[in-house]
């Protein structure tokens, strides 16, 4: 879904994000920032403080890895939920938690 | 006979396209309203006329909307119904994973269609007694659930047929047993018209010779089964009285006939455009024909015109063929006859019968074209489509103009593979 959306309002799902994310020996994938394109075509990136929890769900038969993190966002520290789709290899910002 | 402690679940997925759709909105897009909630169907695409119920919500049926309807007819039954695309990528990625959950408990899993499917566990009985596979039902329900994010309905039983009859018996997310010691009770009371294999034409056959449940069709006097019905009646009447799905429902019959229809895009109105039509779905017919080395001898076209008015008309040939372009100009020769040329057509569809499998070619004075070098040319044409794809080489008349050079059949997104068939030799599906 392509949605440009300005940060600071609570409800936009689904924004495509670029990501640098780590991934240890383990497997275990940590995301790190995260950047993608405001309604004014402005390129703003973000830096992930904490990976809070990390999830998987099969919903539909469709793998993806969650994770909950924290980020200041406009001066502010948010909850915002990250998935990962396993196949098509794309992250995105599901949702803001605060 | 099946063994005492073999038993059989027939696992169905509950409205599949439109529950996989609302789940994949739900719990991927992060969308606050479930569309299984609300009135709400999958339709096929209104643009390229396609325009029926592939699938209905439990709320939408109650607005009495059916599955196959138009959907201009629904959105009059219900004006503030949600229509939705479907998605064929995402029925197919759900069907498979619901499939793999069922073989991890059990080796032995057939698949029937995209949504449903038999599975069957052998030996279970004295690992968790018979109570006990009535609650494993439960839970195999659930963990689909929640994995997966949508209901199925499981019949329990110890063969095919009454397992699959279970499952109907109410929806959703329900668990149904249907033991041979309740047949009597559970299933003769339904109309006959629910029973596996009973259609419309044979119900209405079975009403006029004044049965109407499954319990009459199976305490009916058997002579007049078969004098009525033939050898049908008597599998039908097999099945209400508790017998086993026949072994041939698993093998696919060799076809009778192979044909292809298409719904035009916009009605047909020009000899041209029809003609160009024809040899499309020609191209896919005499495909098909040659990949099953089969020839037929009977060419027959049917058009609908736009008020939804059927006819057709059959040629016979003067010998059998394979040849697409020998199919295509007796296609024509029969829609020359069949067509007024001033009703709009809407639907245009070719059908070719008396298959036989080892027919030589038969040299005829009239042949005036070289149908052998043809037929050589064919064959290559379906070599180079099979290494290298269908769009590898079309005929030059296809390159310009809407017309697909090889019409009828699944869309190309919509063939996946998933439901090929049913190899009963390994009862295992043969998933590409």
């Amino acid at each position: 879904m392509e949605e440009r959306t300005k940060i600071g309002e609570l409800t936009p799902v689904n924004i495509p994000i670029q990501m640098l994310a780590i991934t240890d020996r383990s497997g275990k994938v940590t995301p790190i920032w995260f950047r993608f394109e405001t309604e004014e075509h402005q390129i703003e990136k973000i830096a992930i403080e904490r990976t809070i929890s990390r999830d998987e769900s099969f919903s539909v038969g469709i793998r993806e890895k969650k994770f909950i993190c924290s980020a200041i966002i406009d001066d502010r520290r948010r909850l915002i939920e990250l998935r990962y789709h396993v196949e098509n290899q794309k992250w995105r910002i599901f949702r803001f938690l605060s | 006979m099946t063994a005492p402690d073999r038993y059989i679940f027939h696992v169905d997925a509950n409205s599949a396209f439109l529950s996989w759709s609302a789940a994949y909105r739900v719990s991927v897009l992060c969308e606050t309203t479930d569309l299984r909630t609300i009135p709400s169907i999958v339709g096929g695409d209104q643009e390229k006329r396609h325009g029926i119920v592939l699938a209905k919500s439990v709320p939408a049926k109650k607005y009495n909307i059916q599955t196959g309807e138009a959907i201009v007819t629904t959105l009059q039954k219900c004006p503030h119904l949600t229509v939705i695309p479907p998605d064929y990528g995402l029925y197919v990625n759900a069907s498979r994973a619901f499939i793999n959950i069922l073989k991890k408990y059990s080796d032995h899993v057939i698949q029937y269609s995209i949504d449903e499917a038999w599975a069957i566990f052998d030996g279970f009985e004295s690992l968790y007694g018979k109570g006990q596979m009535v609650k494993f039902a439960y839970d195999l329900k659930d963990e689909i659930k929640e994995t997966l994010g949508f209901t199925v309905n499981i019949g329990i039983s110890t063969n095919f047929l009454l397992s699959k009859m279970a499952g109907d018996f109410s929806k959703p997310d329900k668990v149904h047993t249907l033991f041979s010691e309740e047949v009597e009770k559970k299933m003769w009371p339904l109309p006959v018209s629910e029973l596996f294999f009973v259609g419309r034409a044979t119900t209405k056959k079975l009403f006029s010779l004044g049965i109407r449940t499954i319990g009459d069709l199976a305490k009916a006097d058997e002579e007049m089964m078969k004098a009525h019905l033939k050898t049908p009646g008597k599998i039908i009447q097999e099945y209400a009285r508790g017998g086993d799905l026949q072994p041939y429902m698993f093998t696919h019959d060799a076809n009778k006939g192979y044909g292809n229809s298409l719904t035009a895009p916009q009605d047909i109105t020009t000899v041209e455009y029809a003609r160009h039509l024809l040899l499309s779905l020609c191209e896919t017919v005499g495909a098909r024909l040659r990949a099953d080395e089969v020839k037929i001898s009977v060419v027959s076209v049917h058009i609908t015109t736009f008020e939804f008015v059927y006819s057709n008309k059959q040629m016979q040939l003067l010998s059998p063929t394979d040849v697409t372009e020998e199919i295509f100009i007796h296609a024509c020769k029969v829609f020359d006859l069949l067509w007024d040329k001033r009703t709009p057509i809407r639907q245009i569809g070719v059908h070719t019968g008396k298959v036989q499998s080892d027919a030589g070619r038969q040299y005829n004075l009239f042949d005036m074209q070289r149908f052998d070098r043809l037929e050589t040319l064919n064959h290559t044409i379906d070599r180079i489509r099979n290494r290298f794809g269908e769009d590898a080489i079309k005929r030059a008349s296809f390159l310009e103009g809407n017309v697909t050079h090889m019409s009828g059949g699944l869309d190309k997104e919509r063939r996946s593979g998933v439901t090929i068939g049913i190899d009963v030799e390994n009862e295992k599906t043969r998933i590409i």
